[in-house]
């Protein structure tokens, strides 16, 4: 079993992943300031999330995806009574009730979730062959998807509910959906935006705003990005180099290990080290459209599209916040944002299609 | 043709995966396009504008921190020190974070026991200055409250100590000599950018009055400066190498003799009224009283609005400094002057006499002297001596008032002594011409009678009442009163023009009579040292001239005179005192004269007849000075 699982793993999934953990462990690292200590053990707790997320990883590519698909109903029920779970029993971390403690760690189960309903649709989606979608079944899918994205707006988490949205588009996209439904959903869309809006919290509000004017804030949200693109220009062509990154050092730049890390490596690598990481991510990205391209069926093709449009769109989310483009929403850079839950969840994740690429020739 | 089912599912299959491949592509093309997209962003951010980016990079991390120099010391003659800048703390919040800058402003409220809510407001009005002038917590921070900071500073990520220098005046009666200091007001700073110069700015600490104003460039000293690795909250890092040392003010040697500027209080005890005792060679300062006075020491810290309103709305005004600001009529010690324009005029001689049984009428008004039974047949020395009204009444009605207005200005009267203080008043010389300007209106020959005995519209200063003395005293040389030692060969005294010796001497013998021949200034006679002098008692009202004074309420009493120098052959100390509502000259001045020389002669040991070392020395750097013995 080994044996075939070392013949058959992908290896420039491996390299990339691997590449872009290092960059976050050297970008923690560098960020440490000796007159801040509660910075100084993130790099190797990063590291222990690693050896976690890739052990979870593998352990996810063992199983054929079939048989995950088979067991996903089972997978999402239990992510939903998760979910609840937090609602109840979660633990308040800056405003939100979003974490349950499992011994020494806080969990994310909002993160987690994320894997299950990509298996569950694409195995909805699957069993759907050939159809084009009707109305029904886009309310499956917004069942599917809409039932978590409930429940962690009412953490309340706006960042993570906004990235099950383009694992249900995308999915739906695929698939075929008629004109007239998609148009309805548009409609309830818009319907339902004022709703969204007077349901933000103040805060939130004022970050949308602050994106339009970042002046309009210097000392709070607007800060950030203002403090971000220091960061970021700072570095220039060839970065400030390992532990030069002032801005970041000396804590200038807030959420730096985790929303913001991407303007801490700006720092310390210049334009060349952001120009490798973006690299990184198209080859990964690549590969996960490669995978969906040759899988050998469309529960595959599902698997590897959702999952890229899991951390494709929370990397853009990302990269357009650090560089003020989008509105500061608190959304992770996968695999290079400190977090444990976060990391986890996209390993298990590119788990699943590296079993879909692994699978690609199997009877 | 194989139209079989699984052919047509197969064919059907074929367009369905054609059609899922172009979406596939389609997803590939916008994924790459919008990673290239902020691939683009990232070069404009770190590439185009990398260096401005640079830039602001440095100006974040790197602050300013500003050194304050020490101000210079100010001492007396002796060396005594009158002022000089003792260490403070100043507890301040660094504004230019806000995240957590009211946790921080609740944190300290409740440390030093402070008012929140207005320390709040304090911080909202600081709203309209840059992010870098951070909020002052509190000045001039006790122990106390400087070590409870200090043991919290860890979680006050806003809070830091600054060491500061905080002004302290040693002495009493000091305050309108010295002044003070304060912060500069905005409109300070934009009125007087261009001669404090550029590297005053908002918060720092300039000489507001007295001294301290005066001298302010020669005392302030220079700015260092110090770079500082910061962090977020403005917390130090660490320090970086580049500094400039502050370099410390110049310390200011005052001519005041403290010992005396004391006993002069001492002898005012009190009385509203000024005092001015000088070098009549050379123009130092050796005390300067105005009375009340003020607790300069009070505006070096935080001065209360309410406790500024109370100085300054203080009917008593001890924020005027009467021995420049305020002006009397001179009274009877003006008849030095009659005699002075008489004798060169030619009216009267040494010998001239008059006969005075109390009163006299001229131009058909009656005069009175102020010693009812009168004082017989009095030449000019017992004019002076007794200080006849009757004698200078007839005198003053030969003179003309623009002689005596020319004599007037000659030794000083109607123009600013150029003291080093700011804010002196001219007083008032009337002439003929004056009079056309400010009524429009031609002088009356009977104005000159009231004027003769130093009473009218004439207006000096104790201090030019100082100067006009000591002009008599060192043999007609018109000085510039001054504190300041080092301007001494500086400041050349100018000969008075058309005043003779002969004039001077008769003038100086009957100063002498005032003292020691038991004329009005008697009181201030010490044993084995001749004193000068000249008594003065100043009307307010024509009425109350024959009126038993001891009998009127305060405020309508006269304002008693006494000016003088000491001693007769080659003077060392000439003097001015002014008593307001004293009554007589004699009474309330002269005693105050005489407690003040006791204290000088003591501590300069004189040996009569013989001059000091010391005032030897003086008169050397003078220059000019002739002494006449």
């Amino acid at each position: 079993m080994l044996e075939r699982l070392s013949q058959r793993i992908d290896a420039t999934f491996l390299i990339v992943i691997l590449l872009i953990m290092s960059i976050s462990i050297i970008t923690l690292y560098s960020s440490v300031n000796s007159a801040q200590s509660y910075k100084a053990d993130l790099y190797r707790k990063q590291m222990l999330w690693f050896v976690v997320g890739t052990a979870l990883m593998i352990l996810t590519l063992l199983v054929d995806y079939h048989l995950l698909s088979a067991f996903s109903y089972i997978i999402y029920g239990a992510s939903i009574v998760a979910l609840i779970f937090t609602l109840i029993f979660g633990k308040h971390i800056s405003g939100s009730k979003s974490w349950i403690t499992l011994g020494p760690f806080n969990i994310q189960s909002s993160e987690l979730c994320k894997v299950s309903v990509i298996l569950l649709l694409a195995t909805f989606l699957n069993a759907k062959r050939g159809e084009k979608l009707g109305f029904f079944n886009v309310l499956g899918i917004v069942a599917i998807v809409g039932i978590p994205l409930c429940l962690i707006l009412l953490q309340p988490d706006l960042g993570t509910a906004l990235t099950y949205l383009p694992i249900a588009f995308v999915s739906m996209f695929l698939s075929g959906i008629r004109f007239r439904t998609l148009l309805t959903l548009f409609l309830i869309m818009i319907v339902m935006a004022p709703v969204v809006w007077l349901n933000l919290k103040d805060y939130q509000r004022e970050r949308i705003f602050t994106i339009l004017d970042p002046s309009r804030d210097p000392s709070g949200s607007g800060y950030q990005l203002i403090q971000s693109k220091i960061a970021i220009g700072s570095g220039m062509l060839f970065g400030k180099g390992l532990f030069s990154n002032t801005q970041s050092r000396l804590d200038f730049l807030p959420a730096q290990h985790t929303d913001f890390i991407l303007s801490v490596f700006g720092e310390v690598a210049g334009f060349a080290g952001i120009s490798f990481a973006i690299l990184l991510y198209a080859i990964l990205f690549n590969r996960m459209i490669d995978t969906a391209r040759v899988a050998r069926d469309r529960l595959g093709l599902f698997i590897s599209i959702g999952v890229l449009s899991m951390i494709a769109f929370q990397a853009f989310i990302n990269m357009g916040m650090v560089v003020g483009l989008l509105p500061t929403i608190g959304i992770p850079l996968p695999l290079l944002s400190y977090g444990g839950s976060s990391v986890v969840s996209t390993m298990m994740a590119l788990g699943l299609v590296m079993n879909v690429r692994m699978n690609r020739f199997a009877n | 043709m194989k139209m079989d089912y699984r052919e047509r599912k197969e064919f059907k299959d074929y367009h369905e995966e054609k059609r899922l491949e172009r979406r596939i592509l389609s997803i590939k093309y916008l994924t790459i396009s919008i990673l290239i997209l902020f691939l683009l962003d990232f070069w404009y951010l770190q590439v185009i504008r990398g260096k401005h980016f640079a830039l602001k990079a440095e100006s974040n991390r790197l602050k300013t921190v500003q050194l304050r120099p020490h101000r210079g010391v100010i001492k007396d003659r002796e060396g005594k020190i009158i002022a000089s800048s003792k260490p403070s703390f100043t507890i301040l919040i660094n504004r230019e974070r806000g995240a957590d800058l009211g946790k921080s402003l609740e944190r300290v409220a409740s440390l030093l026991r402070l008012d929140l809510k207005e320390l709040g407001s304090r911080l909202q009005k600081m709203k309209n200055f840059t992010e870098t002038e951070p909020l002052i917590v509190k000045k001039d921070a006790t122990f106390e409250e400087v070590a409870v900071i200090s043991a919290h500073l860890d979680e006050l990520s806003h809070v830091s100590i600054q060491e500061d220098f905080k002004r302290h005046y040693d002495g009493r009666g000091v305050a309108h000599v010295v002044g003070y200091v304060g912060e500069i007001s905005e409109r300070e700073l934009r009125q007087e950018r261009e001669t404090l110069g550029a590297e005053i700015g908002m918060g720092d600490v300039i000489g507001k009055s007295g001294i301290e104003k005066k001298y302010d460039g020669w005392l302030r000293g220079e700015k260092g400066f110090k770079l500082v690795e910061v962090d977020s909250m403005g917390k130090v890092i660490k320090e970086v190498k580049e500094r400039k040392a502050p370099r410390e003010g110049n310390p200011l040697f005052l001519s005041i003799k403290m010992d005396l500027q004391e006993a002069l209080m001492d002898a005012l005890n009190g009385e509203v009224g000024a005092a001015v005792f000088l070098n009549p060679k050379t123009g130092e300062i050796y005390a300067l009283a105005s009375n009340p006075s003020y607790d300069p020491n009070e505006f070096a810290g935080h001065l209360p609005s309410a406790r500024w309103k109370e100085l300054s709305s203080d009917p008593s005004h001890p924020m005027m400094n009467r021995a420049i600001q305020a002006t009397y009529p001179p009274g009877s010690t003006f008849k030095v002057l009659i005699a002075i324009a008489a004798l060169e005029k030619g009216i009267i001689t040494e010998n001239t006499t008059f006969y005075c049984p109390g009163s006299t009428i001229i131009y058909g008004r009656k005069y009175s002297c102020w010693k009812e039974g009168g004082h017989g047949v009095v030449n000019l020395h017992r004019a002076i001596v007794h200080s006849c009204n009757v004698y200078f009444y007839r005198v003053g009605s030969m003179l003309d008032i623009d002689d005596i207005a020319h004599y007037a200005s000659q030794f000083g009267f109607g123009k600013p002594t150029r003291i080093d203080l700011f804010y002196e008043v001219n007083g008032i010389v009337p002439s003929s011409l004056w009079k056309k300007k400010i009524y429009n209106e031609e002088w009356y020959k009977g104005e000159t009678i009231s004027v003769s005995i130093g009473q009218g519209p004439l207006k000096v200063t104790p201090l030019q009442m100082a100067t006009f003395i000591s002009a008599i005293a060192n043999g007609g040389y018109r000085i510039t009163p001054t504190f300041n030692m080092e301007m001494r060969a500086a400041n050349r005294p100018e000969k008075i023009r058309g005043l003779s010796e002969e004039t001077l001497r008769i003038v100086q013998n009957a100063l002498r009579g005032v003292v020691n021949e038991g004329g009005t200034g008697w009181r201030a006679k010490i044993e084995g040292i001749e004193i000068c002098g000249k008594t003065g008692t100043a009307q307010l009202t024509a009425a109350t001239a024959s009126k038993d004074t001891q009998l009127l309420p305060r405020e309508e009493k006269e304002h008693a005179w006494f000016i003088g120098y000491v001693p007769y052959e080659d003077p060392v100390i000439a003097f001015a005192i002014l008593i307001e509502h004293g009554g007589f000259g004699g009474e309330a001045a002269a005693p105050v004269a005489k407690k003040v020389l006791e204290v000088f002669f003591k501590a300069e040991e004189y040996k009569k007849p013989t001059m000091t070392a010391h005032a030897v020395d003086a008169g050397k750097n003078a220059g000019t000075i002739v002494t006449e013995n």
